[in-house]
């Protein structure tokens, strides 16, 4: 069973799980009386709103308020198509597009709206998930008070501030509990889906995610949809529900409440936002018998309007205070089920580890740095038809000009090194390439295409995978989930060429770490996901960022076993980018010098080593070294040294 | 043409209430990273000030003095106990706190003192208008924009050559080199919070002598405006803040005085509605520079 197989079957369970004991809960509860029943309902459609913020704002991580005003828009599209002609008569005589002829049956009226939610959601969505962070969530509350000023002002449509009343009633649990079903399958089958893990990815490090082939925006907009329509599910549920709906239903007191629910059990998961839910009901149903002044061993408690604010605001305060991703984090109600998916998996990774694979943190072979690269290949034709070439590329950022005119080439199974002092523009090379930043001047291709102003998705979905000087993972997420994200752009984009997530971890190593989260790694092993992550790609080119950074000689020199591997098994090329002229010397077929945005110097290591230019860029004199016959450089194994 | 000057004059007056609280929001955000939802609030506070103080007889003056202490004081609190164990939390996490004390205070005075409208009259003389040219102008802008332009001074020379002012600006660019030059970063966000806590006020005491009343809920939507103008000029900008709260002044005044009656409850609507298309054009605001990420 493949892990995504795996993870969705995990998820409906989780889910399944999850509506069993809520409706079980809840049904129990509906059961002692009236009152009791009404809380259950509005319990149950406050779930689903929810869970509908949960989608957007725990994927995504950013923060959308709009969900009230989607809830508003479902509400009062069914109420107006589904009320009966002649109370339309009354309340809205005058009312637009002949809302007032129509009268459809409630489960249709409930369909539509939905739909339309849905819709205005996809056009606004166009816009709002191009922005993140701060812009988004100003946006998303400009548009909680755009929608309840049209619902207030539009009058002849809406009936105006003013309740809209006549709505046919739907009061039976069971089709708020149909939608809490729903709700619960959707939110929870998106986290666990391949494109709802990409978002999750867009969430832990945008720009990371976007190296591995993740078109941020549109992950973005898939889940604000996907969530709208959730949202719209309940606010049409929550109208029939109540057989009337009025502006301020959809405002601020409904935004509070459902974010205080969200905030409280933690908004990166589905259990979390259920957990959350029941909790702050449970406490406002506590603070309403308090606000309403009850009498308490014979004391009279003085009646406190807005109390169950007063809660939900210290709520949100404490929970950010003490534990920001709330309750459960993004913990899993089918976490629990974890121990048998284990098993499975560790039988699995077995089976691959035992096959042909040698993994690739073993012994070493320091000296066969010709003989097993994929001989003659790298100088045959076909090969070099599909090299990465860099043709002048030049970049100016504004007076200060880190590259000029740089050219350079990689072959397919070829491993290039780039050194250079600090600041002679290396970083800004690799960036250029990967479309982090757009060459000024210049031209790449990659197998004669050009790709200089592809977005930083489109490199990564072609075929160049890259790491970060600084390591840049997806550390909320665990160590398979980084690779998966990876392994499924290349399933979508590397034609034929992506293996499975299991087989990658198997050969790094991982077997116990898959998963532990990436973030809580040590440092070595959190470059290792990152490379990885990147091999998961199937790139035809790797680029690698200062990979030996921070490593100790030893571990420096297994990393030139395993990046040969990589090179070996994805038959791709390699582009390195190191201080540690030790450390390239020994991988590198051919490498290039770079100083002050210029290449220097190019050629194999031996012919690097004697050149004057270079020595004089690294060490700032011009008589240091002698090269005589000796293989090492006279230079410090570690030359971080700032000419 | 004198209307048109007439609703200038409107704008101003109304823009510099903004601007003032999107100044002292700025601050606090180009130090410490706090969209500080909560920054209306310190408005109701400064209300509720002068509201209990009201029956005391004093004059208006003193009460407006008492008000803004009393406002320099809750913003010194709130960050204290809410803002200070967050600090190092995530922008989301940092705003999430403050809409939860936003919600909190609202609450509170709804619960504590009463959900309804509070009288705190203005001084007589606020309302005295004399005409200039078939203008009519009140004390009250006047006031508004004198003390604005003043605040906005007083506050220029405090960043330049004060040593705390050169560090709050220095810490707006790199808190951690601040520290590392012996600052104590507790004294540079305390200074932020004690600015912004002033300027609130000074908002507070022109928007009061205008509105007579204070009410619990009165805080969130200036604040929101107050962010929505920051936006506008781009985060973290003082002079951004500034124009910002000035723009959005004026299109509001703009579209109360010239949006047909039939559309005129849209005013709000339509405010955001075009804060909504600049960000989606501009998403960096009108002044904010995008600043790329360094990878």
């Amino acid at each position: 069973m493949s892990f995504h197989r795996r993870e969705l079957t995990r998820a409906s369970l989780g889910a399944l799980a999850l509506f069993v004991i809520v409706a079980l809960g809840t049904l129990a509860y509906a059961s002692l009386g009236g009152s009791q029943r009404n809380v259950a309902t509005v319990l149950l459609i406050n779930l689903i709103i929810v869970v509908g913020l949960q989608i957007f704002a725990g994927n995504t991580g950013v923060l959308s308020l709009a969900h009230v005003a989607f809830a508003g828009i479902g509400a009062y599209t069914s109420a107006l198509l589904s009320t009966p002609v002649l109370v339309k008569a009354a309340t809205i005589p005058n009312a637009p597009f002949g809302v007032n002829q129509v009268e459809l049956p409630v489960p249709l009226a409930m369909l539509i709206a939905v739909v339309f939610t849905t819709l205005v959601a996809a056009v606004l969505g166009l816009a709002v998930a191009r922005l993140s962070g701060i812009s988004a969530t100003i946006v998303s509350l400009a548009l909680v008070i755009v929608v309840f000023a049209l619902l207030t002002n539009w009058k002849s449509l809406t009936g105006g501030a003013e309740a809209f009343y006549g709505i046919p009633s739907v009061k039976s649990i069971w089709w708020v509990l149909l939608g809490v079903a729903i709700a619960l399958f959707t939110a929870r089958l998106f986290k666990a889906s391949r494109i709802g893990l990409r978002i999750q990815a867009t969430r832990e490090d945008e720009i990371a995610a976007s190296a591995v082939g993740v078109r941020v925006v549109r992950s973005r907009y898939v889940a604000w949809v996907a969530s709208a329509a959730v949202c719209g599910l309940g606010g049409v549920l929550l109208g029939h529900y109540l057989g009337a709906v009025s502006p301020s239903g959809f405002y601020f007191n409904l935004l509070f409440l459902t974010l205080a629910m969200l905030v409280l059990g933690g908004e990166y998961g589905v259990s979390g936002a259920v957990l959350g839910t029941v909790l702050v009901a449970v406490v406002a149903e506590l603070t309403r018998y308090l606000g309403d002044g009850p009498t308490i061993l014979g004391v009279r408690i003085p009646s406190l309007a807005g109390l169950s604010q007063l809660v939900q605001g210290a709520i949100i305060i404490l929970v950010m205070i003490v534990r920001p991703a709330g309750i459960l984090g993004d913990r899993e109600i089918d976490g629990l089920f974890r121990r048998f998916r284990r098993r499975e998996a560790s039988v699995e990774a077995g089976a691959v580890l035992a096959g042909e694979d040698e993994p690739l943190s073993g012994e070493d072979d320091l000296n066969g740095r010709r003989e097993d690269a994929a001989p003659g290949l790298a100088d045959s034709k076909a090969h070099r038809d599909l090299a990465l070439e860099i043709h002048n590329v030049s970049k100016h950022f504004a007076g200060l000009k880190a590259l000029q005119d740089v050219s350079l080439e990689v072959n397919v199974g070829e491993i290039v090194g780039l050194i250079g002092p600090n600041g002679a523009g290396k970083t800004t090379l690799l960036n250029v390439i990967s479309g982090m930043y757009t060459a000024t001047a210049g031209e790449i291709s990659v197998a004669g295409r050009t790709i200089t102003h592809d977005k930083p998705h489109q490199i990564a979905q072609n075929g160049i995978a890259r790491t970060f000087q600084n390591t840049r993972l997806f550390p909320g997420l665990s160590v398979r989930q980084n690779v998966e994200v990876a392994v499924s752009v290349a399933a979508a984009h590397r034609a034929g060429r992506a293996r499975p997530a299991d087989t990658l971890l198997a050969e790094f190593g991982f077997d116990e770490l898959v998963d532990r989260k990436a973030g809580e790694l040590p440092y070595g092993r959190q470059r290792e996901v990152e490379m990885a992550r990147a091999a998961a790609l199937a790139p035809s080119f790797l680029l690698l960022d200062e990979p030996a950074a921070g490593l100790n000689d030893a571990e420096s020199l297994e990393l030139v076993g395993a990046v040969r591997r990589i090179r070996d098994r994805l038959g791709c090329g390699v582009l390195l980018i190191d201080h540690d002229l030790h450390f390239v010397m020994n991988i590198c077929d051919r490498m290039y010098v770079l100083d002050a945005g210029r290449v220097i110097a190019a050629g194999t290591p031996e012919e690097i080593q004697g050149d004057p230019l270079v020595i004089q860029a690294y060490l700032g004199t011009k008589r240091v070294c002698e090269p005589e016959g000796d293989r090492r450089p006279e230079v410090p194994g570690h030359m971080d040294v700032q000419a | 043409m004198t209307d048109f000057l007439q609703q200038v004059l409107n704008g101003l007056s109304l823009g510099s209430t903004y601007a003032l609280l999107a100044l002292g929001l700025a601050i606090v955000f180009s130090i410490m990273g706090l969209v500080n939802f909560a920054h209306g609030e310190l408005i109701t506070i400064c209300g509720y000030i002068m509201f209990g103080l009201y029956g005391l007889g004093l004059p208006w003056e003193l009460y407006a003095l008492v008000g803004i202490a009393g406002t320099v004081g809750a913003a010194l609190v709130m960050e204290r106990l809410a803002f200070r164990p967050v600090r190092h939390a995530s922008p989301l996490t940092m705003m999430l706190t403050s809409l939860g004390l936003s919600i909190l205070l609202a609450a509170a005075f709804e619960t504590f003192v009463s959900p309804r409208v509070k009288a705190v009259p203005g001084p007589d003389w606020i309302s005295t208008s004399f005409r200039v040219a078939g203008l009519r102008i009140q004390a009250e802008h006047i006031l508004t924009i004198v003390v604005t332009v003043v605040a906005v001074l007083l506050l220029l020379l405090l960043l330049k050559k004060t040593i705390i002012g050169i560090a709050m600006r220095a810490a707006a660019e790199d808190f951690n080199a601040v520290r590392l030059m012996g600052i104590r970063a507790n004294a540079v966000i305390s200074a932020a919070f004690a600015i912004s806590g002033f300027l609130a006020g000074l908002a507070a005491v022109l928007l009061l002598s205008r509105r007579g009343a204070v009410n619990p809920h009165m805080g969130m939507f200036l604040g929101i405006n107050a962010f929505v103008a920051n936006v506008i000029g781009g985060l973290g900008n003082l002079w951004g803040a500034l124009a910002g709260g000035f723009a959005l002044g004026f299109v509001e005044v703009a579209l109360r005085a010239w949006l047909p009656t039939s559309l005129s409850g849209f005013t709000t609507g339509f405010v955001f509605l075009l804060v909504g298309l600049l960000l989606i054009i501009r998403p960096g605001g009108l002044f904010g520079q995008k600043k790329a990420e360094r990878v």
